[in-house]
């Protein structure tokens, strides 16, 4: 267990910044994600805690050691690649047992660790499969007990679940975390996919453009997103943004508002502070069902009550409390408390 | 447009096939079935099938020494392209080189000219000093290499870019040096594909004349392609050159059944997804 600091940290390729002066502490035993769209620093982030990136600038602590200098091997960290990586002609127990016998650990020991986390991901009776006769599941806890058996300081994930199809990626998901709730190793891990981020994290931090532009627990994100992008992009269906100026509560342009779908609400009859416009399509989620409104400013959606029927191709205003609006700078998108 | 494809195909098969028979057909026929002095055609099968010449030249040790000098100049050259060519395609497939495409096209200039002007420099080197003290067999050995180098490279540069880089960082990570990374994970992985190049240059030096020609002339240590042209300069009897024509195809022919189903194997699936 650990804390990981970042420190001003840039890299570099070329002239493109791909990482843009990031600093982060990483708490001890914390589980913080770097989420944001493809291309935004997170991997590259990500790698140069690994070792397998030199920063351009700045400086990267483990435990308040600074280890710009040491290679990945001495970092005391283990990574699961987005491939998995598994060594293909090697068994699951070879590809777990590896990095204990490049550390000379002794059979004894080996064969402790390799059982441990065996037993820990499920995969007892495969251990002398070949990774080619596993399933997509079984590939990715290989490769995820295989960085747990060094007992690393910092766990890195980079997109673990990304090739896994949709329901596995679920159980996936409460799988790890779970793991985490039991073995409390610090985990860095990137993603995409913010429902990914949202549902697992302490804490994460949202990217874009290799800037970190909002660290704090999904809740606070979700609740106090820092600007028009954060707001964006956490949240499914996003959240709906209207020019200040046409939302009667808020009647300023300069400001863009923003508002969550589950803060609208629908009324049949004309009401001031409402906004006109004409019901589109209905989109049922199972539990949830969500109305897609044609306003003068585009499409906005909704989420409808449970006792609202289908309300398709109607005149309508949507209302929201003005304590749950949200208030961004036109000009630069930042948050206005 | 079937019985087409049908007569194409058959056309294209006797071609390939029809000399090979009338190869065998000769090497295994009796003294009545070629000497026929005009008085009847030339049988389709010998009337006596045999296997004299065959043994005749299992007898004759000249031969045998031939074959054992072609051995082991295709194995010196598999060696020392790949101890050579494998290491260059590494590096050519990981790191970014200036000039790379210059050093690509040095390494092919060799076989951009027909071999028949090629070897004079090749010759002219090789038979001054210091070389001309190595035994010819390592010479002939170094010629190939030269022939072969540049496949080697090419194939094995395929074969490293096939492998991901994951697999390199993972090792990495995992704590695993430069040295038992390339040992422990590449190797075995590059296999496959390393063999491919090895037979491919194992098979052009079995087959080589020209360079193996010049190099060895001279002396009495010979490459198979020729001794076979020793025995021609003496215009020997159909049936006693096919025999030696059969016997240097069927190590080839064997070799390649043997390899191919492995070489199609491709052990990295599994590896990523």
């Amino acid at each position: 267990m650990a804390e990981v600091r970042l420190k001003d940290l840039t890299k570099k390729f070329k002239d493109v910044a791909a990482v843009d002066n990031v600093s982060l502490n990483v708490r001890d035993g914390e589980f913080l994600t770097l989420v944001g769209p493809s291309g935004c620093g997170k991997s590259t982030t990500l790698r140069a805690v690994a070792g397998l990136e030199n920063p351009t600038s700045g400086n990267i602590f483990i435990d308040g050691e600074r280890v710009n200098d040491l290679p990945p091997q001495k970092r005391h960290i283990s990574m699961v690649f987005q491939s998995y990586a598994l060594f293909p002609h090697m068994t699951v127990e070879s590809n777990l047992a590896f990095g204990l016998k490049i550390k000379k650990k002794g059979p004894e020991e080996k064969a402790k660790r390799v059982k441990w986390a065996v037993e820990l991901l499920g995969l007892s009776g495969f251990e002398k499969r070949l990774p080619k006769e596993l399933s997509g599941g079984q590939r990715q806890r290989v490769a995820l007990g295989r960085a747990l058996v060094l007992e690393p300081k910092v766990l890195l994930l980079d997109e673990p679940l990304s090739n896994l199809d949709a329901k596995l990626r679920l159980r996936m998901r409460t799988e790890l975390k779970r793991l985490h709730k039991k073995i409390k190793t610090t985990i860095i891990y990137v993603t995409h996919d913010q429902a990914e981020a949202m549902t697992l994290s302490d804490r994460m931090a949202v990217m874009k453009d290799g800037r970190i532009l909002q660290v704090g627990t999904p809740g606070q994100i979700y609740e106090k997103p820092a600007d028009v992008f954060c707001a964006g992009f956490i949240g499914s269906p996003p959240m709906n943004f209207l020019p200040g100026e046409k939302v009667p509560q808020v009647k300023d342009k300069n400001v863009v508002v923003g508002i969550r779908p589950e803060d609208l609400s629908i009324s049949l009859s004309r009401i001031d502070a409402g906004i006109w416009g004409r019901s589109s399509v209905t989109e049922t989620l199972g539990s949830d069902s969500y109305l897609h409104v044609d306003t003068s400013e585009g499409l906005v959606s909704v989420r409808l009550k449970s006792d609202q029927g289908i309300l398709e191709d109607k005149p309508l205003w949507l209302v929201s409390h003005k304590e749950k609006l949200h208030l961004f700078d036109k000009s630069t998108g930042r948050r206005i408390t | 447009m079937r019985t087409l494809k049908f007569v194409l195909i058959g056309v294209v098969l006797f071609f390939i096939v029809f000399p090979l028979f009338m190869m065998t057909k000769y090497s295994i026929s009796d003294r009545e079935s070629i000497v026929t002095g005009g008085e009847y055609p030339e049988p389709f099968f010998p009337f006596q099938p045999t296997m004299e010449m065959f043994g005749l030249l299992w007898s004759r040790g000249d031969f045998l020494k031939a074959g054992l000098t072609s051995l082991w100049v295709g194995l010196l050259a598999v060696a020392f392209s790949l101890l050579l060519g494998a290491p260059t395609a590494y590096a050519l497939a990981r790191f970014r080189i200036p000039g790379i495409a210059i050093l690509l096209f040095f390494l092919l200039s060799v076989r951009l000219f027909p071999d028949i002007s090629a070897v004079i420099p090749v010759a002219e080197l090789l038979l001054s000093r210091p070389f001309s003290l190595l035994p010819p067999v390592i010479l002939v050995g170094l010629a190939h290499t030269l022939l072969a180098l540049p496949y080697t490279v090419y194939i094995a540069k395929g074969v490293f870019e096939s492998i991901p880089r994951d697999l390199e960082e993972q090792a990495f990570v995992l704590g695993a040096p430069k040295s038992s990374t390339f040992l422990k994970i590449l190797t075995p992985l590059a296999l496959p594909g390393l063999g491919a190049a090895a037979i491919y240059t194992f098979f052009l030096s079995w087959n080589e004349f020209i360079f193996a020609y010049f190099l060895t002339f001279q002396g009495t240590e010979t490459t198979l392609p020729v001794y076979l042209l020793r025995i021609l300069s003496w215009s020997p009897q159909k049936n006693f050159i096919s025999a030696i024509s059969v016997l240097i195809c069927v190590p080839v022919i064997i070799f390649t059944f043997l390899v191919q189903r492995h070489m199609r194997e491709g052990l990295t699936a599994g590896a990523v997804k």
